[in-house]
């Protein structure tokens, strides 16, 4: 018989005082927390229980509840203390560390409430759940053991500790209860919670390496299961293990037949058909076209194909793709075009097929014009022309060509002046080109002709933010924000990654490194709550029986920073704590508003007006201070003792879950090896390795740790792993330099790689002049990937000194150099020069 | 007037703060398993609740040097130590991706 709460203490509460703490209990459960706080104070001013523990621990817990987080902490501890046999004031103290994310704390606490009350179902219930969080699964077991134990006829308590089994792969544990489960339990008629059950056992069977099983029990449930395409895609999969392709692609097929636009379908039944792979080519297109035949209105086998073909034959093909497109005025037909841009002789075709079109419009006009010679249609109605110019922009802006792109932009614009997506083009044109100025300019136009669009909205708060805009992308985001509310801290709340991206990078390129930092911590904030997130979904999955959606929930949990968004932030992060220790002075945001030639008293007045403006802005801060939401400090951040540390925390993540990006590695390699954590350095040079052997950042890193490595005094064990990894990595390669040679030889036609091999060299040998020929690769046209982007790292490398010393004269060539080649870069003193300026610029600002 | 306003806005955009706050709610579960008595004796005869497994001796300082090496923390050493039988160089290779 489990003991009541109330009655467990080692100070027993007199009848009068007993139904006082019944009724706190009442209370905490049905959410009255001021009534049970009224019923504690009786207690508590009672002589002789005024350090009760257990009405302590209650009221703390109530506490905690109204969010008094530090007054409840108090309370709790002291009625522990108060009373350290009572189970009641065990449990509630691991409750509010749990709140206080203090898991292993936690977990303690339940487990000695435990051994107190043994069989309490709530606290072997709360501990189930961290153990669950924290994926000890062991302990999860034992405690659904108990819990199974003592509610047998609870459904939950059978779903835990099938659940529990599952993930200790203890498969046949698993299915053995599943199946007494399910014999004693099928309902009669429709019911999706069965149907998700059987699903669920579907799953471990494939787990179990059961395939033969599994089918045969999909078979003999197929009434039951709900969810027909998880079913037929199940079987399809079965099928396909069990090595019977021709039955499996007869489930692809009826699985088309409900969605003819699902891509991976496609992948399927050529796997099923034995025709992957490109040396199958005519076979797929053969497939392909069969199911266009069929599924007339589906698009997916019609641009499966055009990927396929080459010549004459992509040409017919592009005709009949592009033209019906471009009359229904479909703006996704550029990105439909996007894979067929790798390769040069497939641009070639749709450039010369644009051309015809456009040729065909000047010529014959464009009300008169008919693009598709075999069709009925006396002419093209009047859009046709206008996406064409847009597709046409579209085009030559990929192909880098800023003059006709604009030259087709203002065309469209002229045909139709109230289409956002013209003005959106333009500015991605501008922004392509380098002047994101006149990029910010056109987007808030486009955005000005729809202010109800968020998505446009958002563009456009984004193009401000690359233009080092922050304060007016707030002023423009805030138009969709909460109102009374800073736009920035709302958006946080929202957990909105690309904002945090966005002007985190924004605050770099204006030397706020701290306000920079911030927001890439921001991001790591938001993958911490994410994963703490989870909690509530091991009771409620469990409830609502969604336990395949629940396995996928725990899966994708455990690799959640393996998301782009946190390879990006990291990187932002990573590399401002590398700059704090390669240009510590950086860290000043207002450094360089100290100039050489100013007196004393200059300075002394400057420092007092930054002194002014920061005591101004602390009191705006404070004015807006807000209570949730993640308190990080921007200065606090710099002022890190240890910024590989830090950097290195960011690492930890990126290559434990292991990333799917070369550079990820190379930049954590850059870390650990200035940490002198030799193993960790090599393991991610030898993953980087693993990806592309030729990265360019990849190649950097290795010149350094090679440079480096005979200066490690390693023993032992340590000794013998790294000797190993330094021959996947390097193979019998141990010179630095002979290692960067023959990587420069290697790769002479590619700008990235040249630059790559002068960083490594400049590194090696720091007295090594590569500016002249640096200068030469970025004029060389037989040089590749000399893009703008190219231009900007060259750039901003040499500021960084990475390229060794440059003279004024030398930067100002490059300058002159690289605006010849992209004249509207704002970067390289480029950009559209507007003669009566002030209009132009109050247009941004007025909005 | 004003205050009600200020109560719809609150509405607005909290509409999915009552949905949310069902999936942490943690009401007690239904009864209602229908159940052969027998079945769950047979079963938990069958399964003991921890499986025993093999004790694994791992020393400290084993543990102690990978921690340091890869900058790991327990759990996790412990677990790929359990992994490889207590074999620190087989535990050290496996974790360097080797």
């Amino acid at each position: 018989m489990p003991t009541p709460p109330g009655q467990s203490s080692s100070q027993p509460l007199p009848t009068k005082e007993l139904g006082y703490f019944k009724k706190i209990v009442k209370s905490y459960e049905q959410k009255q927390y001021k009534t049970g706080l009224k019923f504690a104070k009786q207690i508590l001013s009672t002589p002789g229980f005024t350090e009760h523990g257990e009405t302590l621990a209650m009221k703390g817990l109530i506490l905690n509840c109204m969010g008094k987080c530090q007054e409840a902490q108090e309370c709790v501890k002291k009625g522990l203390k108060s009373d350290l046999r009572s189970y009641v004031c065990w449990h509630v103290y691991g409750l509010i560390q749990k709140t206080e994310k203090k898991y292993d704390e936690a977990i303690k606490a339940y487990k000695r409430a435990l051994m107190i009350e043994k069989d309490n179902t709530q606290i072997l219930r709360d501990l189930s759940l961290l153990q669950i969080q924290t994926r000890d699964f062991d302990g999860y077991l034992s405690s659904k053991y108990e819990l199974l134990r003592l509610k047998q006829n609870q459904r939950v308590s059978w779903l835990g500790y099938i659940v529990a089994h599952h993930l200790l792969k203890e498969y046949t544990l698993a299915l053995g209860i599943l199946a007494e489960y399910i014999k004693n339990n099928t309902p009669p008629g429709y019911d999706f919670e069965f149907s998700e059950l059987i699903l669920y056992q579907n799953l471990v069977m494939r787990e179990a390496g059961q395939p033969d099983v599994a089918l045969q029990k999909l078979e003999e449930n197929s009434t039951h299961i709900v969810d027909k395409v998880a079913y037929m895609e199940t079987r399809a999969n079965l099928l396909m293990d069990l090595e019977q392709p021709k039955q499996a692609e007869h489930v692809w097929r009826s699985l088309l037949d409900r969605n003819p636009e699902c891509l991976e379908y496609y992948d399927m039944l050529q796997t099923c058909m034995g025709i992957k792979g490109s040396e199958s080519a005519k076979a797929q297109l053969a497939m392909l076209d069969a199911l266009a035949e069929k599924y007339q209105k589906a698009a997916a086998p019609r641009r499966l194909a055009l990927y396929l073909v080459e010549g004459d034959e992509l040409r017919r093909r592009l005709h009949e793709w592009m033209v019906p497109m471009l009359r229904k005025g479909a703006p996704s037909l550029f990105a439909s075009l996007v894979p067929l841009y790798k390769y040069p002789k497939k641009v070639e075709v749709i450039e010369s097929l644009i051309n015809t079109y456009v040729n065909r419009m000047v010529n014959e006009g464009y009300d008169k014009v008919c693009l598709d010679d075999q069709s009925n249609n006396a002419c093209e109605p009047p859009t046709t022309a206008l996406w064409l110019y847009v597709l046409a922009a579209h085009h030559y802006d990929r192909r880098q060509n800023t003059t006709l792109a604009l030259e087709y932009i203002e065309r469209a614009i002229q045909h139709s002046p109230t289409v956002v997506e013209n003005h959106m083009l333009k500015a991605r044109i501008y922004k392509h080109a380098g002047d994101y100025n006149e990029a910010v300019r056109w987007m808030d136009e486009a955005q000005g002709l729809d202010t109800a669009d968020r998505y446009i909205n958002g563009k456009c708060g984004k193009y401000l933010l690359r233009a080092k805009q922050p304060e007016n992308a707030n002023k423009m985001l805030a138009k969709f924000t909460r109102e009374g509310e800073n736009a920035a801290s709302h958006l946080t709340d929202m957990q909105c990654m690309w904002y945090e991206l966005e002007s985190g990078r924004a605050f770099r390129a204006m030397n706020k490194y701290g306000e920079a930092l911030r927001k890439a911590h921001h991001i790591e904030f938001h993958f911490n709550t994410w994963i703490e997130d989870q909690y509530d979904f091991h009771t409620y999955c469990l409830r609502k029986m969604t336990i395949c959606s629940y396995i996928r929930l725990l899966r994708m949990e455990d690799r959640l920073r393996n998301a782009d968004y946190y390879y990006q932030g990291a990187k932002l992060a990573i590399k401002i704590y590398l700059r704090m220790v390669d240009r510590p002075d950086d860290m000043n945001e207002n450094a360089e508003l100290i100039k050489d030639g100013m007196t004393d008293q200059e300075i002394k007045k400057m420092k007092k007006k930054l002194k002014k403006q920061k005591e101004q802005q602390e009191e705006e801060d404070k004015k807006k201070k807000r209570r949730k939401g993640p308190q990080i400090n921007a200065e606090e951040l710099l002022k890190t003792e240890d910024p590989l540390g830090e950097a290195a925390k960011f690492c930890h993540n990126i290559h434990t879950f292991g990333t799917p990006k070369v550079t990820g590695y190379a930049l954590c390699a850059e870390v650990y090896q200035r940490k002198g954590k030799v193993l960790l350095a090599l393991k991610c040079l030898n993953e980087g390795v693993k990806k592309d052997p030729t990265h360019p950042l990849l190649h950097v890193q290795k010149v350094k740790f090679l440079k480096q490595w005979p200066t490690f005094e390693l023993t032992g064990l340590v000794k013998d792993t790294a000797d190993e990894l330094v021959t996947q990595v390097y193979g019998n390669e141990r010179d630095a330099s002979a290692l960067n040679e023959k990587f420069k030889v290697d790769h002479q036609h590619e700008f990235s790689h040249r630059l790559a091999y002068a960083e490594a060299e400049n590194h090696i040998n720091s007295g090594a002049s590569l500016t002249s020929w640096l200068l030469k690769s970025a004029e060389d046209s037989t040089v590749n990937g000399r893009t703008l982007k190219m231009m900007i790292k060259l750039k901003d490398g040499i500021a960084y000194g990475k390229y060794g010393k440059w003279s004024k004269d030398e930067n100002e060539k490059l300058r002159k150099l690289v605006h010849g080649l992209f004249p509207l870069s704002l970067d390289f003193g480029g950009g559209v020069v507007h003669k009566p300026a002030p209009a132009a610029e109050a247009t941004v600002e007025s909005k | 007037m004003a205050e009600e306003d200020d109560k719809q806005q609150v509405d607005k955009h909290n509409w999915g703060s009552e949905e949310l706050s069902k999936v942490s709610d943690t009401r007690e579960d239904k009864d209602d398993l229908k159940l052969n008595t027998d079945a769950l004796g047979n079963l938990f005869n069958s399964s003991a609740p921890a499986p025993t497994r093999p004790k694994i001796n791992i020393k400290k300082e084993d543990l102690q040097l990978i921690m340091n090496e890869l900058e790991l923390p327990e759990s996790t050493v412990r677990a790929k130590l359990l992994e490889t039988n207590g074999d620190v160089r087989e535990a050290l290779r496996s974790l360097c991706g080797l």
